[in-house]
């Protein structure tokens, strides 16, 4: 019995040597092969969601004439300007010159507009929503599940048959053709109250037990444990909704003729007129028009995971 | 809860419904008296208050800023600009407390946003109108009857052709700003190195034994063998496509006064019998013919087809020449008189000032829409928008015109220029036109697709009998 | 969700009022309230008018002029055929493109959710599509997909395969625009689910692994369970904005029958052939399907206590 029991064992104690042996080969090989996969999706994904982009930085820098000479045949020439290379897209678009300036070309103007709109928006929607959505995931509140398909039940609707009657409420409150016609109407967001809830239901509810039991009230269960505990996805939906109202194109084309008040998105239509428009000024004002929100994606990543590192208080 | 939810869902839906679309309704009634006070009117009532007690006032009116709904298009805005500061120094500056704003809107977005400025009630005062769309808000009483104010020789000014765009069940709504007329435009390195002579006052010819088929085909170049060629010979709009261009083929099968020429009945709300004729027919399968058939026309042309080099043939107006001055300034093109099949057609096209209904500076809108489309104005908008002038006695002073390729473009005009269809519905049957051609380039049945579309276009005119 | 409440003995009306009688309701009131007068004002009301506005003749241009009653709701169903078709150009869209975005949100989510050099860049190139502008992204796939001169159909060319009209011919301009589409829009599900995978403790993989479960039974039994909510939202979202599609097919296709989806129809209607009171009636039943949908999606997917 003993030496059976020993024999197996010691045959047990080779076989967990080779076992690990083989598992660690094997895992080399996986890590090996995780690699290599790891890089044709790198690859993969540089050339499906940054191709396109590419060919749109690239011809930013050239006159419409090369533009369309280097459509085809498709070569490296086509994406890259590397035959001709200038600016003048880029200044003419942000209206630098007398000549730009006075055939009105004023991006920079349009870009400061659409951050002040969408700053104030996400500053806003940051307050009401938030507020909105601890109500919906973490109040005991009865039937306040009809209550969220009320505010889901609001995106259900087309913009086009809505656009009269929203255009009549502004111009009720007197907003219509001023900046805050396109601030006032979005500062709560049915999309960002939904998305919020998901991010707030997802905290064990003893953390709010346990600060009501230390004498907190709502507010400041809101402030001091769900805030703090949600950065992550505070910052997604903020990325979300400022990306919102920077592409919104129609609500301020109708509701803002000033043209000192156009945001980027219309100021970029607006350079197609029944003629045909300089596409590489509009392939440079759509490269500035998206490098903000960009910068600002990448720029948040790093507080986004660095939050999430730095609150343990997670489940 | 479990059902809870359901029956709830449905009571929202159906009070929602029935409670908010009670006080919509209220609103609704509302929303006409609702409009009106609200913003800038009050201010611009004090004006009209003190109009009527004395005239003599007039030197010390107070500013009237007159709202102008047009394209986004800054070449223009810079000629209006001009125009405006030459209106305020006019009959000894009577007209100097009138300043103009802008509501630009993109080309296509131009309609759904005047649109939208009517149905809220907005503030305009000067609409600029597409061509065919004139009748279409003289119908819907957006823009005024302006044949009071217009002499039969002051009309005279304008083309003829101008002048029926913009006239509606015999009542005049506005003067023309600009015209046009397609002509075929061709690369000049492409055609020499095919070796072929163009006559430029010749027009080539559509249909399976017409010239332009054989010119075409010398022209489509496949280097490369691979049966897709580099080069196509001809090209017509795309890749979207338009009654403006797409249209005249069909219509030039027919003689003058025939349904296929005039292309819809008297009223402009029959289709039936007018667009689906065997000669349009005949036509309109040719045109597919050249995509397939053929292969001599390319069924997706990117932007700027001809000018970038991937046709050698294309037919569009006058504004190529300032896209080629702009944009390709080392391309060379000719233009030579556009091909049709039996009657030589030029479709006219035109923007027109037209007087919102709802001005309350009706006097000064006439006045300065009178200017604009005087030779004086007129002048402005050439010397910007560089486009085909609709005020005679200008056109006769623009060097331009003289002179080949445009005074081609002139001629040709004057001679075969013909409205597009004139219909109150024209808005309804473009976008029918669009669809119907792009099922006929996509390789539809031609004959069972005219049909159908003749139908479709009949009853989207239905509610203007 | 039905175990919880069935557990708690059913109360009457007045013993849950009593219940939360304190201010707890009224102040929790306060949080949600200005959005509520948000969407009252400025979502309800719009909506309320489109509803009145269906049951008149109204066009932009010559405002109300009769009174139809519900009309445009028995023509929609009885004399529309284009309706019908566009509803199913529609749900064409829909089933093509909702579950590849969930699929494929959450394939690059679990993908860019990795540390990884370089993997910030990339987490950065799947968003970048959200954040352009459609006109311009239009005119650049336009281009890449054009028969005769498009790099894809150099690439197939090149391969020996046939060229392929991916715009004109009517049967593949509803894949290539689902295509486009998920191209443009899965930045925002990867976006949403990468977060909520961040959220996802460590300790469940970290007992996943003890119980011995591989990759994928991570990602089946612990990711996905974890992910429930935010899956739930995705889902939901994608419904709501595939049903009314629109841009895209503004852009690409709008002289497309196979194309002509819902909302462009609508749109077609409303501000082409001065229809709106009509155009409205089809909002109204857009409206109605996609209430009942997300009602169903949000119980099917719901989580225990939302």
């Amino acid at each position: 019995m003993a030496t059976s029991a020993e024999q197996k064992q010691s045959v047990m104690g080779l076989e967990i040597e080779e076992k690990a042996q083989r598992d660690r080969s094997r895992a080399q090989i996986r890590k090996w092969i995780g690699n290599i996969l790891t890089w044709l999706m790198y690859v993969a994904i540089v050339v499906v969601f940054a191709g396109p982009l590419i060919w749109v930085i690239g011809n930013s820098f050239r006159s419409s004439q090369t533009i369309w000479e280097n459509v085809f045949p498709v070569n490296y020439l086509t994406f890259l300007p590397f035959d001709e290379f200038f600016f003048d897209n880029y200044i003419e678009a942000l209206g630098l010159t007398p000549e730009a300036q006075g055939l009105g070309f004023n991006l920079g103007r349009s870009l400061m507009i659409s951050l002040g709109a969408a700053v104030s928006v996400v500053t806003l929607s940051l307050i009401f929503n938030t507020g909105a959505a601890y109500f919906f995931a973490r109040l005991k509140v009865p039937r306040k599940n009809i209550l969220l398909v009320y505010v889901i039940a609001t995106m259900m609707i087309p913009q086009q048959v809505v656009i009269v009657p929203l255009f009549l409420v502004v111009n009720q409150l007197g907003l219509i053709n001023t900046f805050w016609a396109m601030v006032v109407p979005w500062y709560a967001s049915p999309f960002i109250v939904f998305a919020l809830i998901g991010f707030f239901a997802e905290l064990p509810y003893e953390l709010d037990e346990a600060a009501i039991l230390d004498g907190a009230n709502l507010f400041q269960v809101l402030t001091r444990v769900i805030v703090p505990n949600a950065i992550p996805g505070l910052i997604t939906v903020s990325i979300l909704e400022f990306q919102f109202i920077w592409n919104e194109f129609f609500w301020p084309l109708v509701a803002v003729s000033n043209k000192s008040l156009q945001p980027v998105q219309v100021a970029i239509a607006n350079q197609f007129t029944d003629r045909d428009p300089q596409w590489g000024r509009v392939f440079a004002a759509m490269v500035l028009a998206s490098a903000p929100i960009v910068i600002l994606f990448i720029f948040t990543q790093r507080y986004f995971y660095r939050s999430v590192a730095l609150s343990g208080v997670k489940g | 809860m479990k059902k809870n939810i359901w029956i709830y869902a449905i009571a929202l839906v159906v009070v929602m419904s029935m409670v908010l679309a009670a006080c919509g309704g209220g609103a609704a009634t509302e929303a006409p008296s609702a409009e009106e006070p609200a913003g800038e009117e009050p201010a611009a009532e004090e004006p009209a208050g003190e109009e009527p007690s004395g005239e003599e006032a007039m030197e010390e009116k107070e500013p009237v800023v007159l709202t102008f709904i047009k394209i986004a298009d800054e070449l223009e805005a810079q000629a209006f600009d001009e125009m405006v500061a030459a209106f305020q120094q006019i009959e000894d500056g009577k007209w100097s407390h009138v300043s103009i704003e802008y509501d630009a809107k993109p080309f296509a977005e131009l309609f759904p946003a005047i649109e939208t400025s009517v149905a809220t009630g907005a503030k305009v005062d000067l609409i600029q109108a597409d061509g065919p769309d004139v009748k279409h808000f003289a119908w819907n009483g957006v823009i005024q009857d302006l044949s009071d104010y217009f002499t039969e020789e002051e009309l005279q000014q304008w083309f003829p052709q101008s002048v029926e765009d913009a006239t509606y069940e015999g009542g005049f709504y506005g003067p023309p700003e600009v015209q046009s007329c397609q002509m075929l435009w061709y690369r000049t390195d492409y055609v020499e190195a095919a070796g072929i002579e163009i006559d430029p006052d010749v027009s080539l010819t559509y249909g399976p034994d017409g010239t332009g088929l054989p010119v075409w085909q010398k022209l489509t170049v496949d280097e490369d063998g691979d049966g897709n060629p580099e080069v196509f010979g001809f090209q017509n709009n795309g890749p979207f496509w338009f009654d403006y261009l797409n249209r005249i083929p069909a219509r030039t099968n027919g003689v003058p006064g025939s349904p296929t020429y005039e292309g819809v009945s008297e009223d402009g709300l029959t289709h039936t019998g007018y667009f689906d004729t065997d000669e349009a027919i005949e036509a309109y399968q040719f045109d597919q013919d050249l995509f397939y058939e053929y292969g001599v026309r390319s069924i997706e042309p990117p932007p700027n087809a001809m000018l970038a080099g991937f046709s050698a043939m294309f037919i569009n107006q006058d504004l190529v020449v300032g896209i080629q001055r702009d944009q390709f300034p080392d391309v060379e093109i000719d233009a030579a008189a556009p091909p049709y099949w039996q009657t030589p057609m030029c479709q006219t096209g035109s923007w027109h000032y037209g007087i919102s209904t709802t001005t309350e500076h009706f006097e000064e809108t006439l006045a300065f829409v009178k200017y604009a489309s005087s030779d004086e104005g007129a002048a402005f908008i050439w010397k910007y928008k560089n486009q085909f002038p609709a005020n005679i006695n200008f056109l006769a002073t623009v060097e331009e015109y003289q002179t080949y390729p445009r005074s081609l473009m002139a001629e040709f005009f004057v001679e075969f220029g013909k409205s597009r269809i004139v219909s109150p519905g024209y808005t309804e049957y473009n976008a029918l036109f669009g669809q119907f051609y792009q099922a006929l380039v996509s390789g539809g049945d031609v004959e069972e697709l005219t049909r159908e579309y003749a139908q479709l276009m009949d009853e989207a005119m239905a509610k203007y009998k | 969700m039905a175990t919880t409440t069935s557990n708690i003995p059913r109360v009457g009306r007045q013993r849950w009022w009593q219940k939360y009688r304190n201010q707890y309701i009224l102040v929790g009131f306060l949080f949600v309230l200005p959005a509520l007068i948000n969407f009252a004002v400025f979502r309800y009301y719009p909506m309320a008018w489109a509803v009145n506005t269906s049951l008149w003749r109204y066009s932009l241009l010559r405002g109300f002029q009769e009174f139809v009653g519900i009309d445009h709701y028995i023509r929609a169903f009885t004399a529309d055929t284009q309706f019908i078709s566009s509803m199913k150009a529609t749900l064409y869209y829909v089933l093509g493109k909702v579950p590849l975005t969930i699929i494929l949100g959450l394939a690059l989510a679990s993908f860019a959710n990795q540390e990884r050099r370089g993997m910030g860049l990339m987490r950065a190139l799947i968003f970048i599509p959200v954040v352009t502008s459609f006109v311009v992204v239009s005119i650049v796939w336009g281009m890449v997909l054009n028969r005769d001169v498009g790099l894809m159909n150099a690439t197939l060319q090149g391969l020996g395969l046939p060229r392929m009209e991916f715009l004109t011919s009517p049967t593949n301009v509803m894949p290539t625009i689902i295509g486009i589409s998920l191209w443009k829009d899965v930045g925002y599900s990867v976006i949403i689910l990468v977060a909520g995978m961040r959220g996802i403790a460590q300790e469940f993989y970290d007992a996943a692994v003890v119980d011995g479960a591989n990759a994928w039974q991570r990602f089946r039994y612990v990711t996905v369970p974890m992910l429930r909510r935010h899956l739930m939202f995705v889902s939901v979202i994608s419904t709501l904005g595939a049903f009314q599609v629109f841009v895209p097919v503004y852009q690409l296709a709008p002289q497309q029958r196979n194309a002509q989806v819902i909302v462009y129809y609508i749109y077609q209607k409303g501000f082409i052939f001065g229809e709106m009171g009509y155009a409205s009636a089809l909002s109204v039943i857009l409206l109605l399907i996609l209430l009942f949908l997300s009602i169903f999606q949000i119980r099917v997917l719901r989580s225990e206590d939302v």
